[in-house]
């Protein structure tokens, strides 16, 4: 079986396991901050995704050795909370600037009262910060709309192919 | 390990503006901390995403009119502030490292125009949408 590899990094315990449990249904705690979850797409292929909670300071992971393997990032933040975007930006800096390898960067919001922006101008692949970096938002409880985040993803990936 | 590796506008001040535009907030304040190559990359990323949730918006009656008719001409802008330069000179990316204030000025302008633009644009498609 192949498998496709994918980093769920949010600021927050919380976030990474709803996101990760919605599409998955499930999740195994590694440790305190780091979680794992798998989706098996048919019989040849399966994705895996890694949670791992950051926070400002954080710099004791070896994302260099990491990289490489990763197909994709995925970043969270709370659209209400502008903390937790601050907690966020230099990893996605950091990653953003030492491969092409595609982020999609997702804002939790809370149900449907006022949406970052219609649906419309994130489909259908995110809306574009840069080419291989892509922003849109999701309630992390809803497996479709996780799903269709991950779809994203997958979707820049294949884009890429020659 | 978390040192600034680009020299161009980083994504996480892409995110930020994108942020405080869907919130509401004023953006144009974001450049007062920003090098003179982010000021210029900050305004070509506002009219990049300005076109697209134009086209986005309104398909092929998009017309880059809509939001140029609000800017200043450069010529009218010369003449408010007594500016002896060429006219030719009155752009971001040539006057910003030799007049910086009177071209972050200019670009500030601009930035706030397209961001009420993209606001619009956005709100037109809410109001679709209800």
């Amino acid at each position: 079986m192949r498998v496709g590899e994918f980093t769920v990094i949010s600021p927050r315990n919380a976030m990474k396991d709803i996101f990760m449990e919605s599409i998955c249904g499930h999740i195994t705690h590694i440790d305190d901050r780091i979680s794992f979850s798998s989706l098996d797409i048919n019989k040849n292929l399966a994705i895996h995704f890694y949670g791992i909670k950051i926070d400002f300071k954080d710099n004791n992971i070896s994302w260099d050795l990491l990289t490489p393997k990763i197909l994709g990032h995925i970043f969270l933040f709370n659209w209400e909370d502008e903390g937790t975007l601050k907690t966020i930006e230099k990893m996605l800096d950091h990653l953003a600037g030492i491969s092409t390898t595609p982020i999609m960067v997702i804002a939790n919001v809370n149900g449907n009262n006022d949406l970052p922006m219609p649906e419309k101008f994130v489909e259908p692949n995110g809306f574009a910060l840069e080419p291989t970096v892509r922003f849109t938002y999701c309630q992390l409880s809803d497996s479709k709309c996780t799903k269709r985040a991950v779809s994203g993803i997958v979707n820049i990936l294949l884009e890429r192919l020659p | 390990m978390f040192e600034d590796q680009s020299n161009s506008l980083r994504v996480s001040k892409k995110l930020e503006i994108i942020y405080h535009l869907l919130n509401g907030e004023p953006i144009s304040h974001l450049i007062d901390d920003m090098k003179n190559h982010e000021v210029i990359d900050t305004q070509k990323f506002m009219w990049e995403k300005t076109v697209e949730f134009g086209v986005k918006s309104r398909g092929k009656n998009f017309a880059r009119d809509e939001v140029t008719r609000y800017m200043t001409p450069s010529d009218q802008y010369q003449k408010l502030k007594n500016c002896k330069e060429p006219k030719y000179y009155c752009k971001g990316t040539l006057c910003i490292n030799n007049h910086q204030e009177c071209a972050r000025n200019k670009i500030k302008e601009h930035i706030d125009i397209m961001a009420d633009a993209i606001r619009q644009f956005i709100d037109q498609n809410v109001e679709e949408i209800a």
